[in-house]
């Protein structure tokens, strides 16, 4: 089956944003925090699609996604995705609230985390 | 001839024995004495009105609600926000009288904030009842704070916190007031059982992207030495406390109620703080 692009590369384009100085401190937190949530997102959209489930409201793709892993007790995922859901809307909509490399540091741990339990799931009933 | 009053008397007199003073530093000297001296002693002797009673606070929740004409009562509320202030200055001024203002408040931190008792009880306790509906507790409330001098109480080490927006929620919806009853037994019995250290926010949130999807969050905080392994173990603990608690309420219940559930099951979501 073709798989098509990675999006564990958006994770670590994220952690090398987050290591390159060259960039200014802010936007490089900001960027890398959307690519965080987004490759925690499109796996575990991968692994439901795997599974059968279709999408059938496009505009609510998301919240689809996340309230399908906590109805079919898969809490720990849907919990990892919103709460880096909620990081990745302030970096890339608030601008008053502080997106530090810290915050970006320890969303990406958290998203490894969340990858690993997507990747341990063997069905979805 | 004009008659003087009583404060420009007051006011002369200072003015005569400090001459070399200002009307400003007389006037902030008498207001000193005023606050150090008269008042508290005013505030421990003065009689207050009896505390609204719980049934007429149930009326007030309800006509907030239902119709306009009961809004005049909600100078209920005000009264009693005004008696729990005075109490609570008046503890502060380590008062020993004899009334009592229920129920007593309690102020950590000043916000609203319910204390950890011992595992299995709720901090929702048995409530009376009016016209077969369970009346609400109220919740303390601080204004302002009235003595700077005052030391608030040591924090706790552990605390569940409720947004207002929450707390009204419960007020008015008894499925929430019940299932939280229960989940919050459950997030104690494990602080207790585990002897951890948290600080657990419940929150109302609505989703930027998607204004309709309305989300009740519960976060996790723990403190700042603990490392990623234990903060991922412990996110998973409360999670499993939280939704053991609300699968085994549906597990007897209603259609309506396990409907419910399933709802709140669905976007309940367990953060931790990173």
């Amino acid at each position: 089956m073709r798989r098509g692009f990675d999006p564990r590369k958006f994770l670590e384009l994220a952690n090398q944003l987050i290591r390159d100085g060259a960039y200014e401190r802010h936007p490089r937190a900001r960027t890398a925090m959307g690519r965080i949530y987004y490759t925690v997102f499109l796996l575990a959209l991968r692994k439901l699609q795997e599974e059968g489930f279709r999408i059938r409201d496009q505009e609510r793709i998301h919240q689809f996604v996340i309230e399908t892993y906590n109805t079919k007790g898969l809490s720990s995922i849907g919990n990892g995705l919103h709460q880096l859901r909620e990081r990745r809307v302030d970096a890339d909509y608030h601008m008053m609230v502080n997106v530090s490399l810290e915050s970006s540091m320890k969303c990406a741990q958290l998203s490894e985390y969340v990858i690993q339990l997507i990747e341990q799931v063997k069905e979805i009933k | 001839m004009s008659t003087q009053t009583l404060l420009s008397e007051i006011m002369t007199e200072a003015k005569n024995h400090n001459p070399d003073a200002s009307s400003s530093e007389i006037a902030q000297g008498i207001v000193g004495i005023m606050e150090r001296e008269i008042l508290p002693e005013v505030l421990r002797d003065v009689s207050l009105p009896p505390f609204p009673s719980w049934s007429d606070m149930l009326i007030e929740v309800k006509g907030r609600r239902i119709r306009k004409r009961f809004r005049s009562r909600e100078i209920l509320e005000e009264r009693r926000i005004i008696l729990q202030q005075i109490e609570y200055v008046r503890r502060g001024l380590v008062w020993d009288g004899t009334d009592t203002i229920a129920p007593t408040p309690h102020f950590p931190d000043f916000t609203s904030v319910i204390e950890v008792p011992e595992s299995g009880k709720s901090s929702i306790k048995e409530i009376p009842k009016h016209n077969g509906e369970e009346a609400q507790v109220p919740t303390a409330e601080i204004i302002d704070k009235p003595y700077p001098t005052i030391t608030p109480q040591p924090k706790l080490k552990s605390q569940i916190t409720l947004s207002t927006e929450f707390q009204e929620k419960i007020i008015t919806e008894p499925l929430l007031e019940q299932t939280f009853k229960n989940v919050e037994v459950g997030i104690r019995e494990l602080i207790d059982a585990r002897n951890l250290e948290a600080n657990i926010d419940v929150s109302f949130r609505l989703d930027f992207e998607i204004p309709s999807w309305k989300k009740l969050v519960i976060n996790v905080g723990v403190p700042s030495q603990v490392d990623f392994k234990d903060r991922m173990n412990i996110w998973t603990m409360f999670d499993l406390a939280i939704r053991n608690k609300i699968t085994s309420l549906a597990k007897d219940a209603s259609d309506d109620m396990r409907e419910y559930l399933g709802n709140l099951n669905k976007d309940l979501f367990v953060h931790i703080e990173l």
